[in-house]
């Protein structure tokens, strides 16, 4: 069997970018894990109160969204600009799901008295989450651009490689929050 | 003549990070930063105890932060090549540039007058430490935009030779996204998003040292290219672009 | 059309990732402090992580140092956390 040439998903420097930032994560997480090491208790007893349904839907509806925009970078690369279009709209609307669903949760929180300054687990939780929410406000930006790119009719290799490296800090941001999501609504 | 002044400058950049990490660091020893947490008289007494180093330090830099200014003025330039006249974006770098030794230098005057007088009211020192440490560690709108501009700019550059390598684009847009946080301290009195924290303090200085290395070694290549160009010009007999 | 464009490995790997984050959420939500079904789940949210990098990001069929680097975040990143649960 022939194996097919290697093939960068994006253009090289955007993996600049994307390790970077899953290398930073990872500090945020290790210092996560640091903080909940010093307080075990408490942060268990705090994540009980986080609203877990929230967090597994959000978790569902970023996977579902990344299937949408892996399918249509495809769609795009076979010239199916319509199916393309659609499922970037489709992601889109997950994206903006979650983001819906993130501010329900933050004003539950914060009306049921659980803010930044309550404890460690809230300072963290409020602040992990937000930068990823940060990334995900940046993300349905990358998406609308996706949107634009999917309507033309040829794309050059640039542009093309533009397009996959949009849709790698989409899977990112899932990626992100596949992590957060186990570290602060299961595991600690 | 122009490649030496420029690369120079570029480089001066370089000598200025490690000159301000010394005058914050070695000298005035408010890197690692104190906390936000403390009682006004424990930041008088850190004020009155190294009043004298913490003077020093911030005086220096009150008089050497400019250094960093024809670094960004070449910054500015090669944006205003991409751009091809001096336009928006050339422009922006300009102005922001103009407000970026300002960062360090008003809030070195409010660190120098909290030392001042150690024999006055805690209070009024803690106000103004406030003050630097406000400006210092919060003010990072003015630099993320201009690398955010720097990164757009690079990315439409649409030239047979670009001055700046594609990944470029990608590691501006890191260092701004890293930069961020540090707006949050005004929230926070301890934490990561405090003056002193993980997030809003030691990964933006991190990041901050790295990026202008980097860019200094992309202008200097910038530098290269456009020196090139204008070899390739005088040889077809072309005139020169306007500046 | 699109139907035809679903049925490809990112689906079948979509399902997976479902399926895995459902047994995670049922066996996460009630465990106490300092307990085996965690370290369970940090492997898990890896191995999710892990199918994101190499089918939705492709890096499956990328260079071999972009693939090699991904695989070695995935496996310090369980390690450091796997370790600061159970040992800090």
């Amino acid at each position: 069997m022939i194996r097919p040439a290697p093939h960068v998903p994006g253009e090289p420097g955007v993996w600049i970018f994307l390790f970077g930032d899953m290398v930073v994560f990872g500090v945020f997480f290790a210092t996560f894990m640091y903080q909940r090491a010093q307080a075990p208790e408490l942060f268990d007893a705090s994540r009980h109160t986080l609203n877990i349904a929230i967090g597994l839907t959000n978790t569902l509806v970023l996977l579902t969204s990344s299937l949408l925009v892996v399918t249509a970078v495809r769609a795009i690369r076979l010239s199916q600009r319509g199916a393309a279009q659609l499922m970037l709209a489709g992601a889109l609307v997950c994206g903006l799901i979650f983001i819906g669903l993130k501010a329900v949760e933050y004003t539950g929180k914060v009306t049921a008295g659980h803010v930044p300054t309550q404890n460690n687990f809230y300072l963290y939780f409020f602040i992990l989450t937000g930068l990823h929410l940060f990334h995900v406000l940046i993300g349905v930006g990358v998406l609308i651009l996706l949107m634009t790119q999917a309507r033309r009719r040829n794309l050059t290799a640039t542009r093309m490689a533009v397009v996959e490296g949009g849709g790698c800090f989409w899977h990112l941001v899932d990626l992100l929050w596949i992590v957060l999501f186990a570290l602060l609504y299961l595991v600690s | 003549m122009h490649v030496t002044i420029e690369k120079a400058a570029a480089w001066l950049g370089v000598a200025m990070l490690g000159g301000f990490l010394v005058m914050f660091w070695f000298i005035a020893g408010l890197i690692p930063p104190m906390s936000p947490a403390l009682t006004a008289e424990q930041t008088a007494r850190i004020y009155s105890d190294h009043g004298l180093r913490i003077r020093i330090g911030l005086a220096l830099m009150l008089l050497f932060c400019w250094l960093f200014t024809p670094f960004l003025a070449l910054l500015s330039r090669q944006v205003r090549r991409i751009e091809g006249y001096w336009g928006v974006m050339s422009l922006t770098q300009v102005m922001l540039s103009v407000t970026f030794p300002f960062g360090f230098a008003v809030c070195a005057v409010f660190g120098v007058a909290a030392a001042y007088r150690p024999e006055r009211n805690p209070d009024v020192t803690q106000a103004l430490s406030d003050l630097f440490w406000f400006i210092f560690v919060g003010l990072v709108g003015p630099l993320i935009m201009q690398v955010i501009i720097l990164a757009f700019c690079v990315f439409i550059d649409r030239r047979q030779v670009p001055s700046f390598p594609r990944w470029f684009v990608y590691f501006n847009i890191w260092y701004a996204m890293l930069g961020v946080p540090g707006c949050a301290i005004y929230l926070f009195k301890t934490g990561p998003l405090a003056w002193n924290g993980m997030f809003a303090f030691w990964i933006p200085l991190t990041v901050f040292g790295i990026w202008m290395i980097v860019t200094a070694i992309m202008l200097t290549r910038a530098v290269d290219v456009e020196a090139a160009e204008r070899k390739a010009r005088a040889a077809n007999r072309e005139w020169e672009p306007a500046a | 059309m699109t139907f035809s464009l679903l049925r490809a490995r990112s689906t079948a790997v979509w399902l997976t990732l479902v399926a895995v984050t459902l047994v995670s959420w049922a066996l996460g939500e009630d465990h106490g402090v300092g307990s085996t079904i965690a370290v369970v789940v940090l492997v898990l949210a890896v191995v999710k992580v892990r199918f994101v990098g190499l089918d939705f990001m492709e890096l499956r069929t990328a260079p071999l140092i972009l693939h090699a680097l991904f695989e070695a975040y995935c496996i310090v990143l369980w390690m450091v956390l796997t370790g600061m649960y159970l040992w800090l």
